[in-house]
C-alpha cells in the first residue's frame, strides 16, 4: 500500500494566450509522500496545482488519481475526490463568517428543514479548528476581523477537515509566523501518517528539506527532474531550478552593521490598539529589521509610519517636520514607500495593466503639469520591469495574470520607481524565488549605500539576521529587544526574545 | 488553447459592441424610416437634441469611472436652469457664470459629502435631487420662469458645437493623460491599493462632484436657452440617460481600467438616434419609454455576464 502510486500526471500542458504556463509535464507521486514542488516565480506551480484541484481546466494531457482519470472540473467536484488545495494567495471569503468559510459549498450536510443549522456548523467548525490546534479563532466571527496569518489557518483547518487524499499547499508557509508554520507542518504530518499525499509548493529550500521525502523541479514551465531523500541538495536543487549556479551566499557580506548619523523617521511613544509605548528612529544608509510573532504588533507599526492608521496617543515623524504623519499620501511626500504584505488587495489593482500599477504612485514625476506622454510613461514602465525581471508577455497585461512573485516584483519596481528615501518594506520577499531574492537583497544594499533608509519587516528570521544593520524584535506590542548586526545573532537566540 | 481564443473574442466583442450598435441603430432608422433620419435638418435636431446630454455625459464618465454615481444631475440641470433664467434679466454673461457657480457649489456638497463624511454616493446625491427638487417646485410656484428675451440669440448650433469640441476635447485630454483622470480609473479599479499608492481619495472625489456640477450648470444654461424657459420639472431623469448613454457606450458598469471617454460620445449617439428615430416613426412616449428601460436591462445584463466570464479566469490565479 505504502508504494502504489496515487497521483499520476502525463504530458499536462496548459497555455494562458501567449503564455505556455506547463509544457508536457509528467511524474507521478506515491500514497504518504510529502513531495515539494519548486520552481522559479512563473514556473508553473501554481498553475499545475490549479489545474490538479479544478480550478482550472488542462490543454492536453491525462492525470489519474489512484489509477482512476480524474475529470474534476470544479473544486467541489476535486474535493469530492479527495482534494484539497490551499492557495497562495487569501482563499477565504472576507464577510462572511469563519464558519461558512470552512463549508463553502459544503452547507448541505446543516440543513435541517430548509434553513443551515448555524449552532451546529459554527460546533464543527471549532472542531476542525481545533483538530489543527487553534483555538483563538470564533468559527461566528466575520472572517475579515483576522490577519493573513488566521485566514491561513482557517484554510488549513479546511483543507485538513475534508481528510483529504491529496492535500495541495500552495506557498503558505512564507505568509505564516514560526508558529503557523508549526501548525501546518503538523497538519502535513498527519495527513502522511494517515497514508495521504501532499504537494508542498515553497520558495524556501531548507525549510523543503526539512519536510518533503522528496522534490520535483519545475523550470519555464518544463519538468525537469525529480530528487528524493539524500539526493536534496540545496545547491544542486538551486541549479536546477534556475539552469545556472548560483553563489553560496545572497545576504549581505559585511558583518558588521553600519548607519548614517541622520534619523530620517522618528516614532515616539506610541500607543494603538496594538502598540503600547513603542519608540523607533530609523537612520539614513540603514536597514532597520524588525521580527517577532504575526500577532506582535510589527505589521501595524509599518502601517502606522506610512500614515495609514493614527495612533492614540504619540507621534510619527520625519526629519525636516515636527508635525505628525497624517496619511499616505503626506507620506509618500516625505519620501515613503510603504509594502504591504497583503498584496492582492492593498499593494497592487489586480485588474489594471503592469504599467498603470508600475507608474501610478509616480505620475508626478513622469508628468509635465499633470499630463504625461504615453511614450514616457511606457519607458519608465519597460525600464523598471527590466530592472526587476518581471516576467511579463507586455506591459498592457493585467496584474492578475501574473505569478503571485511577478506581482511582488510590480509592487517593489513602483517603488523604487518612484525613488523613495524611506522604505517600509512588510515581507518583501513573500513568495519570491530565489533568483529574484538575491537580486533583491543586492538592491536593498545598494539602496543602503545610497544613503535609503529600509525598515524590513519579516516572519523570516535568516532574512532579519542576513541583512539588518539593527533589529529590533517585538512581543505584544512592545519593543522587547535591540540588537547590533554581528556574528554573534542566532535565530535561537531571537526566538528566544519572542516568546 | 481554445478557451483562450474564445475569450480574446470574447474581449473584442465586448470593444466593437458599442460600434456597432451604433451602426445598427444608424442603418437601422434610416432605413425603416425611408432616410428621413438622414435629413441635414434632422441631424442638426439630432445635436441639438444630444448637446447637453454629451457635455454631462462626459463628465458623468470620471464618476462612474472610480464606481460613484451622481443621481442629482438632473435636478442641477433644473436648478441651474432656473437659476440661469432669472439671472438673464440682469445680465446674461452673468447668468452664465451664475448657472456655472451653483453647479459647482452643489458638486462640492455633494463631494464633500460622499468623499469626506463617506456617505453612500447613491444615497447622498439621491437626497440632494430631492431637496433640489423642493426648492424648484418653491421657485416656479407659477409654472414657468421664463429667459431674457436677448438670451435666445444664444441659440445657434456654431456655438454649441463648439462648446462642445472644446469641452469633449478638453476632458478626453485630462480622462486620458492628466494623473486625474488615471487616478480616477485607479480608484475604481482597487481603492485599498489607490489609497496606498498615495492618491487622495477625497480629493478626485470631490474634484469629480465639482466637475459633475459645473457641467451639469453649463447644460442647465444651455436647456433653458433652447426650451425659452425653466420649469419645476426641466432636466428631469437626466442621470438615467447619462447611465444608458454611458453603457450604450461600453462603459464597465463598475469603472475601472477599463473605462473609455469614447463611451460618453458612441453613448450619447446612439440614445440621441434611437430617441429621435423612434419619434419619427410616430412612437407614443410610454412605448418608447419602454423600449429604453430593455434596450438598457439587455445591454446591461449581456456586458455584465461577458466581463464577468473574462475576469473569471483573472481573478483565479
Ligand atoms: N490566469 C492567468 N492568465 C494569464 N496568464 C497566467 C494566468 N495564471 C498564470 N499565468 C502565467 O502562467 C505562468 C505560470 O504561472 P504560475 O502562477 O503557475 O507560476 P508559479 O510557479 O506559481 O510562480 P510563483 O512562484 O511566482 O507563484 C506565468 O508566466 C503567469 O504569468
Ligand atoms: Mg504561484
Amino acid at each position: 500500500m505504502e508504494h502504489e502510486v496515487l497521483l499520476d500526471i502525463q504530458h499536462v500542458s496548459k497555455s494562458f494566450g501567449l503564455t505556455q504556463a506547463l509544457k508536457d509535464v509528467s511524474f507521478q507521486v506515491k500514497q504518504g509522500e510529502i513531495r515539494g514542488i519548486i520552481g522559479e516565480n512563473g514556473s508553473g506551480k501554481s498553475t499545475i496545482s490549479n489545474i490538479i484541484a479544478g480550478i482550472y481546466g488542462k490543454d492536453e494531457g491525462v492525470i489519474r488519481l489512484n489509477g482512476k482519470e480524474l475529470r474534476a472540473a470544479t473544486a467541489v467536484e476535486a474535493e469530492a475526490e479527495g482534494i484539497a488545495l490551499i492557495v497562495q494567495e487569501i482563499g477565504t471569503i472576507g464577510d462572511i463568517s469563519v464558519a461558512s468559510n470552512i463549508f463553502l459549498g459544503n452547507e448541505k450536510r446543516f440543513v435541517s428543514k430548509g434553513f443551515i443549522n448555524h449552532r451546529e456548523m459554527n460546533r464543527e467548525a471549532k472542531k476542525a479548528l481545533e483538530m489543527i490546534g487553534v483555538s483563538s479563532i470564533a468559527p461566528e466571527d466575520r472572517t475579515d476581523r483576522y490577519n493573513l496569518e488566521e485566514r491561513k489557518m482557517i484554510e488549513i483547518a479546511k483543507a485538513f477537515y475534508t481528510h483529504p487524499r491529496l492535500m495541495i499547499v500552495d506557498e503558505t508557509a512564507n505568509a505564516l509566523s514560526s508558529h503557523g508554520r508549526g501548525i501546518l507542518y503538523a497538519a502535513i504530518e498527519e495527513v502522511k501518517k494517515y497514508g495521504g499525499t501532499v504537494l508542498f509548493i515553497t520558495h524556501d529550500l531548507e525549510e523543503l528539506i526539512k519536510i518533503c521525502d522528496s522534490v520535483t523541479i519545475l523550470r519555464d514551465g518544463v519538468y525537469i527532474d525529480t530528487c528524493y531523500g539524500s539526493d536534496m541538495r540545496i545547491n544542486e536543487l538551486k541549479v536546477k531550478m534556475v539552469g545556472r549556479e548560483m553563489s553560496d551566499h545572497y545576504y549581505r557580506s559585511d558583518v558588521e552593521g553600519s548607519m548614517g548619523e541622520q534619523v530620517v523617521m522618528r516614532v515616539e511613544n506610541v500607543f494603538t490598539s496594538m502598540l503600547k509605548n513603542v519608540s523607533l528612529e530609523l537612520h539614513e544608509g540603514e536597514i532597520l529589521g524588525l521580527g517577532g510573532l504575526s500577532d506582535c504588533g510589527m505589521h501595524e507599526l509599518g502601517r502606522l509610519m506610512f500614515g495609514l492608521d493614527q495612533p492614540y496617543a504619540g507621534k510619527v515623524t520625519c526629519t525636516g517636520t515636527d508635525q505628525g504623519l497624517k496619511s499616505p499620501v503626506q507620506a509618500i511626500k516625505r519620501g515613503i514607500g510603504y509594502v504591504s504584505k497583503n498584496r492582492d488587495t492593498e499593494a497592487v489593482i489586480l485588474q489594471d495593466s503592469v504599467k498603470n500599477n508600475v507608474c501610478l504612485c509616480s505620475l508626478d514625476k513622469i508628468s509635465k503639469l499633470g499630463f504625461a506622454s504615453p511614450v514616457q510613461e511606457n519607458r519608465f514602465a519597460d525600464q523598471w520591469i527590466q530592472k526587476l525581471k518581471v516576467k511579463v508577455n507586455n506591459r498592457g497585461e493585467y496584474v492578475a495574470s501574473l505569478s503571485g512573485g511577478n506581482k511582488q516584483k510590480v509592487v517593489l519596481a513602483k517603488w523604487l520607481g518612484r525613488g523613495s528615501r524611506i522604505l517600509i518594506f512588510d515581507c518583501p520577499t513573500r513568495g519570491i524565488d530565489i533568483g529574484v531574492k538575491e537580486a533583491i537583497y543586492h538592491l536593498m544594499e545598494e539602496l543602503k549605500e545610497q544613503g535609503h533608509a529600509i525598515l524590513l519587516i519579516s516572519e523570516e528570521l535568516p532574512e532579519l539576521i542576513g541583512m539588518s544593520d539593527r533589529i529590533l524584535i517585538m512581543k505584544d506590542g512592545k519593543i522587547v529587544c535591540e540588537t547590533m548586526r554581528g556574528p554573534e545573532i542566532t535565530e535561537s537566540l531571537l526566538i528566544k526574545e519572542m516568546i | 488553447m481554445k478557451s483562450n481564443n474564445k475569450k480574446k473574442g470574447m474581449e473584442l466583442f465586448i470593444n466593437i459592441f458599442p460600434f456597432i450598435s451604433l451602426i445598427v441603430v444608424f442603418v437601422g432608422f434610416a432605413l425603416l424610416s425611408g432616410g428621413r433620419t438622414l435629413d441635414i435638418t434632422n441631424c442638426r435636431k439630432i445635436f441639438e437634441q444630444s448637446f447637453t446630454l454629451l457635455l454631462v455625459a462626459g463628465a458623468a464618465v470620471f464618476l462612474l469611472s472610480q464606481n460613484c454615481l451622481d443621481m442629482s444631475v438632473g435636478a442641477v440641470i433644473g436648478m441651474t436652469g432656473v437659476v440661469a433664467a432669472l439671472v438673464s434679466k440682469i445680465n446674461i454673461p452673468l447668468a452664465f457664470a451664475a448657472a456655472l457657480g451653483v453647479g459647482v457649489l452643489i458638486g462640492l456638497i455633494n463631494g464633500i459629502l460622499h468623499g469626506v463624511l463617506g456617505i453612500n454616493a447613491m444615497i447622498a446625491t439621491l437626497a440632494m435631487s430631492f431637496i433640489l427638487r423642493g426648492l424648484l417646485l418653491i421657485v416656479c410656484k407659477s409654472g414657468t420662469v421664463g429667459i431674457a428675451v436677448k438670451m435666445y440669440d444664444l441659440d445657434q448650433v456654431g456655438l454649441k458645437m463648439a462648446v462642445c469640441v472644446v469641452f469633449l476635447v478638453g476632458a478626453w485630454l485630462f480622462f486620458q493623460f492628466h494623473s486625474y483622470g488615471k487616478q480616477c480609473r485607479a480608484v475604481g479599479a482597487g481603492e485599498t491599493a489607490a489609497v496606498q499608492s498615495g492618491i487622495h481619495i477625497a480629493f478626485i472625489k470631490i474634484i469629480s462632484y465639482v466637475f459633475m456640477g459645473a457641467a451639469a450648470g453649463i447644460a442647465g444654461f444651455f436647456t433653458v436657452i433652447r426650451t425659452g424657459a425653466a420649469m419645476y420639472n426641466t432636466g428631469n431623469m437626466a442621470e438615467f440617460d447619462i447611465l444608458i448613454a454611458l453603457i450604450l457606450g461600453g462603459m464597465p458598469i463598475n469603472g475601472g481600467a477599463d473605462s473609455k471617454f469614447r463611451s460618453a460620445v458612441i453613448g450619447v449617439l446612439i440614445l440621441g438616434i434611437l430617441n429621435n428615430g423612434m419619434v419619427l416613426l410616430g412612437l407614443d412616449t410610454y412605448p418608447q419609454l419602454i423600449t429604453k428601460g430593455i434596450i438598457f436591462i439587455l445591454v446591461l445584463a449581456m456586458t455584465f455576464t461577458i466581463r464577468n466570464k473574462i475576469n473569471r479566469d483573472k481573478k483565479m490565479a
